[in-house]
């Protein structure tokens, strides 16, 4: 029986498998780490990336599926975000979505801009080398989205977003979020159908994101759907990602516990240079962040309920 | 007919659900039949759920995703256990019987229980998932002509986005073509199920039948993550005395 894992962070309710799931044994060579960090800084644009295996993942011992890359063409002054979540029901879906990031980069850095066209390029390779099972279905699907954000003397461009499924790009500005690429209501809120690559005939989507100011993240639905749906929780992470956090404590973050949002969570953050703030030095870092997001006012009943989990007890 | 119009004079006077904001939650709807051949068996029945219910708790996945609702039909039919969180619900009440066997009216009260419930649930920012109902039975239907257009007009995939996932199990008396018009969807790659369980002793039978529905959600609630559940009905071992098949395809009943 492994040790309960230590998770700093919950918004809400955290539920009971945040609270009891436990650390396993090691899954295997090829199957990656839980947890993966990334930090950046350049011209003044500060990016944290972090991505994290669910808690359903890490309760059934099965692998993490999301995966990221981030790139910069230092002669345009473009960084390229690359996000992909492997389809939870297919069985070697971490191979396409680490596959879809990983040749999406390539592509870039040979020099092809087109994003829907790198989408398309990167569909064509994964229908050659994902098999099909004995039913005829292919055993790894991901969606992928690619997020191409100017950055220049600490300020965000207009971002080029190119995307299938449902892996999506956020803003926040004076601590509102707005949702860059719409989600297909068609369902009625029932679960439909995710469009993700390999397919015949994909529809890839696009869309450009003005970044006045603020922030913009690349994420897949684990928080992203937290955050469309709650309240609560858009409050919670508008405060501790109103400025960039330490690197482990954004991992940290990214992790936050609330009942029933239990998938692989991955966000790729880049923050622009707060007016007025002098510019980061490549490997500067900001003050840390406070742990816990602080309710606007502590009279407020309809104050958010975020922060550390267990701060009662301590 | 009666009973439906009782029955919608309660809409909307279900209290919130308690869910938490935006929670994600999968609906899991058993719908018993209460007729008068059940009469020896309704104890079994109850126990049987409770039992369900303990083991379904056990897995913090499933308590933090599933909500349970349990529908009792005969002549008539009505909500004994209204959807809830499994760690809220406490004893399963005694079960009565409900009368002879009509199929439609067990129906309209999940076609207005769910109504209910989804309208409460997004009252909450909930995030739904299609919803899945297991439905178990003991004989023939009074209303043999006229059940399958009754769910099809209040949930078929023309009538509502919101059409559940129905898995029919049937024993004793039920006939294999009634389980199989139960079955829903019939349409798409996960088509309708229908399980009918042959083993004479219905002890052994309700056992079986919630093996089966343990596993399912189980298998569901474990899936959750990527936003879609992948639905599959569990199988009977192949030594169990079970005849089954999807809606597509009836073994005859010998």
């Amino acid at each position: 029986m492994g040790q309960l894992r230590d998770v700093p962070f919950a918004v809400g309710e955290p539920g009971r498998l945040a609270a009891e799931v436990r650390a396993g044994a090691p899954l295997g060579a090829s199957i990656g780490s839980d947890i993966e960090l990334a930090e950046h800084a350049i011209r003044g644009v500060a990016v944290r990336a972090a991505s994290a295996r669910g808690l359903s993942h890490r309760h059934r011992g099965t692998e993490r599926q999301d995966a990221f890359v981030c790139c910069w063409d230092e002669d345009r002054g473009v960084l390229l975000v690359a996000v992909a979540d492997g389809v939870g029901s297919k069985k070697r879906s971490r191979e396409a979505s680490t596959a879809a990031v990983r040749l999406a980069a390539e592509a870039w850095e040979r020099g092809n801009t087109d994003l829907i066209g790198i989408v398309l390029e990167v569909n064509d390779h994964l229908m050659e080398c994902i098999p099909r099972d004995e039913r005829g279905y292919r055993v790894g699907a991901t969606t992928l989205t690619l997020a191409e954000v100017p950055v220049e003397d600490g300020r965000l461009g207009n971002a080029n977003v190119a995307w299938v499924g449902d892996t999506p790009v956020w803003t926040l500005s004076d601590g509102n979020w707005a949702e860059v690429t719409p989600q297909d209501d068609a369902a009625d809120g029932f679960a439909a159908p995710i469009s993700a690559l390999p397919a015949r005939n994909l529809s890839v989507l696009n869309a450009v994101a003005p970044t006045p100011g603020g922030a913009i993240f690349v994420m897949t639905d684990g928080v992203g759907n937290a955050i469309r749906n709650s309240v609560e929780v858009r409050a919670a992470l508008a405060g501790w990602w109103a400025a960039p956090p330490g690197i482990y404590t954004f991992g940290a973050q990214v992790e936050f516990a609330r009942i029933s949002f239990v998938d692989d969570r991955t966000v790729v953050g880049i923050w622009a240079q707060s007016p007025g703030e002098p510019p980061l030095e490549s490997g500067e870092r900001r003050e840390p962040q406070p742990l816990v997001a602080e309710p606007e006012s502590e009279d407020d009943p309809e104050a958010p309920d975020t922060g550390r989990e267990g701060d009662d007890a301590e | 007919m009666s009973e439906v119009v009782e029955s919608e004079k309660n809409a909307g006077e279900r209290s919130e659900i308690e869910i938490a904001e935006g929670q994600e939650v999968m609906p899991f709807y058993l719908i018993l039949d209460q007729s008068g051949s059940m009469k020896y068996d309704l104890e079994t029945l109850r126990k049987t759920v409770e039992q369900l219910i303990a083991e379904l708790r056990t897995d913090p996945e499933t308590n933090d995703t599933a909500l349970l609702g349990v529908i009792s039909f005969g002549s008539s039919a009505r909500v004994t256990i209204p959807l809830s969180r499994l760690s809220s619900i406490g004893t399963v009440p005694p079960l009565e019987i409900l009368g002879g066997t009509n199929y439609s009216a067990a129906w309209h009260e999940y076609d207005l229980a769910f109504r209910t419930d989804r309208q409460a649930i997004r009252k909450r920012n909930g995030q739904i998932h299609r919803p899945c109902v297991f439905f178990l039975t003991d004989g023939a239907p009074g209303d043999r002509q006229q059940f399958r257009n009754v769910f099809l007009t209040t949930q078929g995939k023309d009538a509502t986005k919101g059409w559940p996932y129905v898995i029919a199990y049937g024993f004793r008396d039920a006939p294999a073509d009634v389980l199989k018009d139960i079955a829903y969807p019939d349409f798409g790659e996960k088509l309708g199920q229908w399980f009918l369980l042959k083993d004479n002793d219905p002890k052994t039978v309700i056992e079986q039948v919630k093996d089966l529905i343990h596993q399912t959600i189980f298998q569901a609630t474990s899936t959750n993550a990527q936003g879609q559940r992948d639905l599959q009905a569990a199988q009977p071992s192949p030594t169990a005395n079970v005849v089954h098949g999807s809606v597509d395809e009836l073994i005859e009943d010998d």
